[in-house]
């Protein structure tokens, strides 16, 4: 048990922030509407990729830098740390890019992964459809073999980023009857006369994911990923890098502490006294950064058990189950603070004040992707505890 | 970054399980209980020198730090097991007294087993609050402190004074008749407390613990109530599911049921946040890191509270026969509750965080 870095983590560790303090300060503010933001992120894609920090846990042979899953968590804490760009290419270079690596042949390696990397392909993730959600297994979206490939007609839903992707990793089904031994994986090309992406507006109003029609869209032969009907097994890689990105967290709850104490120190009650003051106040405030430091702890035991080479533990499945009503309930409590006013509409609403009201939205959102929290504890009881399935 | 036990502790922590499987299993801890008589499990204690585990070679103890000391805590929870002589003495009075030069020597024979060794302050509070209403005069020390853990039996009792910024550690053997002990009688049948009065009681002054060094100790007497609490949880779960798995209703287990799993599952949350927490906060201390301390308010406020909501759901998953004196789910349940309140309740030490986070 040692929680210090290692020498060569601790060496990472100043390299990567002596590059991101000379390098982030560079760049302008980040434009809110996504194809802006793309474009916007880019050129410092581009400045990662030739810094060696693009793909960090990649294997060199791919154009990664063959880091440890250590190293890889050092540096995102490290851009953390200085205000870095948010990843766009977490579906590619997180779920897809190692997707590939693991069951892609070699003329698909070849073709996607340094773009990938590059920044030059965004990807997106044609899995969940209107009736098929936490059933992942009961999709109908068809792949009918059509001259050199295949042809595709269905609908998927929720994806992310759908409007700016270059490609997708596509589950349909090439069987009959079976329901995990149909399905297949590939990759699909979105920019084709056969897929419409339609932006459906969360409860918020906001666009941040699609509707995607697949309407006689083509596959080429080559772009099957493992076997035909094996593609649920490749599904389940993919959504284990999924699981992996979430129990190690992708929101800062350091920093939303940080940013709630804040509020906190800045307001005054009905009473006109000090927020900071109030015993309610006070308990809630260290119960919340209790939980936040159990969950970085938690992050950390989860990584030092990859960082071996282990399969992660019971923690890993426990992760996003502790991790989302925290989040929602440090934003919930900030926008206690705020009052009435956190409910104004975000546009009208001071950014810093807006930020809480789209976290705390954003946060249910993350309660049901992934795997919904019920459908989360399901998955422990059965798998780690043992309980009998219903 | 490692966050794993090594090999040594690993089995450090199957020898205590082990063991305690052998010698201190639920139905040997229910006769001592019914026969409110726990000397049975002292003297386990002593043949196996557990006071000495987490305590230095050179002082006299079987070496080992923070850590062993928490996975030595949290088999004891697991066991349900009569712990507070441990955590009285080697967590208490020797942590405390092992602080200062020579400290030790004062309870070499705790140590060696020929005497017990409890920390004279109030148990529902921080130790390092000290005994607050005991006067000193010409060396003699005189009040009420209530409530102390493991008082009864005692040969030889710490008292902490308040003293500046710091306390001032006291030695008193008990023996004499300047010395009362009151048996308190808790619903927690596994621990004994007193009142301990003293009237003009002999003391020897063994030094002076500063801020930093009474902070210290006290952490760690929170970590090892956090770690036990941590056991605690553990075995619960593990008895729950195992009796949810056997239990059948409307013709399957009722394990099937989704609500039980969403119980259990919410449990299993609980439990790996407060492992996390317990075993960071152990090591830290052990490595004197800065927050270490902070860590163990951290472990001891999360862990406890989470054993008590564990206890909770294993009662209601048990239905009524989880509500019996016969099943082994009490012994469990009211340790649960008492580790809540033990040296300072989650209360106290969020409120000792909030100071820390400069709220206002």
């Amino acid at each position: 048990m040692d929680f210090r870095d290692a020498a060569e983590d601790a060496a990472f560790r100043e390299t990567v922030r002596a590059w991101l303090e000379s390098e982030v300060p560079r760049l302008g503010p980040a434009p809110d509407k996504l194809e802006e933001r793309v474009e916007w992120w880019r050129p410092w894609q581009r400045r990662l990729y030739e810094a060696g920090y693009a793909g960090l846990a990649w294997p060199r042979e791919y154009g990664g830098r063959g880091a440890s899953v250590l190293q890889q968590a050092i540096f995102y804490e490290e851009c953390d740390r200085v205000g870095a760009p948010d990843r766009l290419d977490v579906i590619g270079a997180g779920f897809a890019g190692p997707t590939l690596i693991e069951h892609g042949t070699a003329a698909q390696k070849t073709r996607f992964l340094d773009r990938i990397l590059t920044g030059e392909d965004l990807w997106c993730q044609l899995f969940s459809e209107p009736g098929a959600g936490s059933d992942l297994a009961a999709l109908a979206t068809r792949a009918t073999p059509d001259g050199d490939g295949w042809r595709i007609d269905g609908q998927k839903v929720w994806t992310s980023a759908a409007q700016v992707a270059e490609y997708a990793i596509l589950l349909a089904r090439t069987g009959e009857g079976e329901r995990h031994r149909g399905i297949s994986f590939f990759i699909l090309p979105m920019r084709q006369p056969g897929v419409d992406v339609r932006p459906l507006r969360q409860m918020l109003g906001g666009a941040e994911f699609n509707e995607v029609f697949l309407d006689g869209a083509h596959v080429p032969g080559d772009l099957l990923v493992g076997q035909l009907g094996g593609g649920w097994k490749v599904a389940m890689s993919t959504l284990g890098y999924e699981r992996a990105a979430i129990a190690t967290g992708r929101v800062n709850t350091l920093r939303l502490l940080d940013e709630l104490i804040a509020l906190v120190r800045d307001t005054r009650g009905a009473d006109g006294l000090l927020l900071g003051q109030d015993a309610f106040v006070r308990q809630r405030l260290a119960e919340l950064y209790t939980r936040m430091t159990l969950q970085r702890l938690t992050g950390k035991r989860i990584l030092s058990t990859l960082a071996e080479g282990g399969a992660p533990g019971p923690e890993a499945s426990t992760a996003k189950l502790f991790t989302t009503p925290l989040v929602e309930e440090i934003c919930d409590f900030a926008l206690s603070v705020i009052g009435i006013e956190g409910q104004e509409e975000p546009a009208d609403m001071d950014p810093a004040r807006a930020k809480w009201l789209r976290l705390a939205y954003q946060a249910r959102g993350t309660s049901i992707a992934g795997g919904t929290t019920f459908i989360q504890r399901n998955i422990l009881a059965e798998r780690v505890l043992g309980m009998p399935r219903d | 970054m490692r966050f794993a036990f090594n090999e040594e502790q690993e089995m450090l922590r199957d020898a205590i399980r082990i063991a305690l499987q052998r010698e201190a299993g639920l139905d040997k801890i229910r006769s001592w209980v019914d026969a409110a008589d726990l000397s049975p499990f002292d003297a386990f204690v002593v043949r196996n020198a557990w006071v000495g585990i987490g305590v230095a070679e050179e002082l006299g103890g079987q070496g080992g730090g923070r850590v062993e000391q928490a996975l030595m805590f949290e088999e004891l929870g697991r066991a349900v097991a009569p712990s507070g002589v441990l955590l009285a003495g080697a967590g208490g009075a020797l942590g405390f007294a092992a602080r200062l030069p020579g400290g030790a020597e004062f309870l070499r024979e705790v140590l060696d087993g020929e005497g017990t060794g409890v920390l004279c302050v109030p148990a529902g509070r921080p130790a390092d609050e000290g005994a607050l209403p005991v006067q000193v005069a010409g060396g003699r020390l005189s009040g009420v402190i209530p409530m102390v853990l493991e008082a009864p039996g005692a040969s030889h009792l710490l008292v902490p004074l308040p003293s500046g910024d710091g306390l001032d550690l006291w030695l008193v053997l008990d023996g004499g008749s300047e010395v009362d002990i009151k048996p308190r009688r808790m619903i927690d049948r596994t621990r004994r407390f007193g009142d301990v009065r003293l009237q003009r009681a002999k003391g020897i002054r063994i030094g002076r613990l500063d801020r930093g060094a009474t902070r210290d100790a006290n952490a760690v007497i929170a970590l090892l109530v956090a770690a036990e609490s941590l056991g605690l949880a553990r075995r619960m779960l593990d008895m729950t599911v195992e009796y949810v798995g056997q239990r059948v209703q409307f013709g399957v287990p009722v394990a099937s049921f989704q609500a039980v799993k969403h119980a259990a599952a919410e449990a299993l949350v609980d439990i790996e946040a407060a492992h996390s927490g317990v075993y960071y906060a152990a090591w830290a201390l052990q490595e004197g890191q800065a927050d270490g301390v902070l860590h163990a308010w951290i472990a001891k406020a999360f862990a406890t509270e989470a054993a008590v909501r564990t206890a909770d759901r294993a009662l209601l998953l048990h239905g009524a026969i989880g509500y019996t004196w016969e099943h082994e789910l009490q012994l469990f349940y009211k340790r649960a509750k008492l580790n809540l309140e033990l040296f300072g309740s989650p209360r106290s030490y969020r409120e000792r965080m909030a100071e820390v986070l400069a709220l206002h």
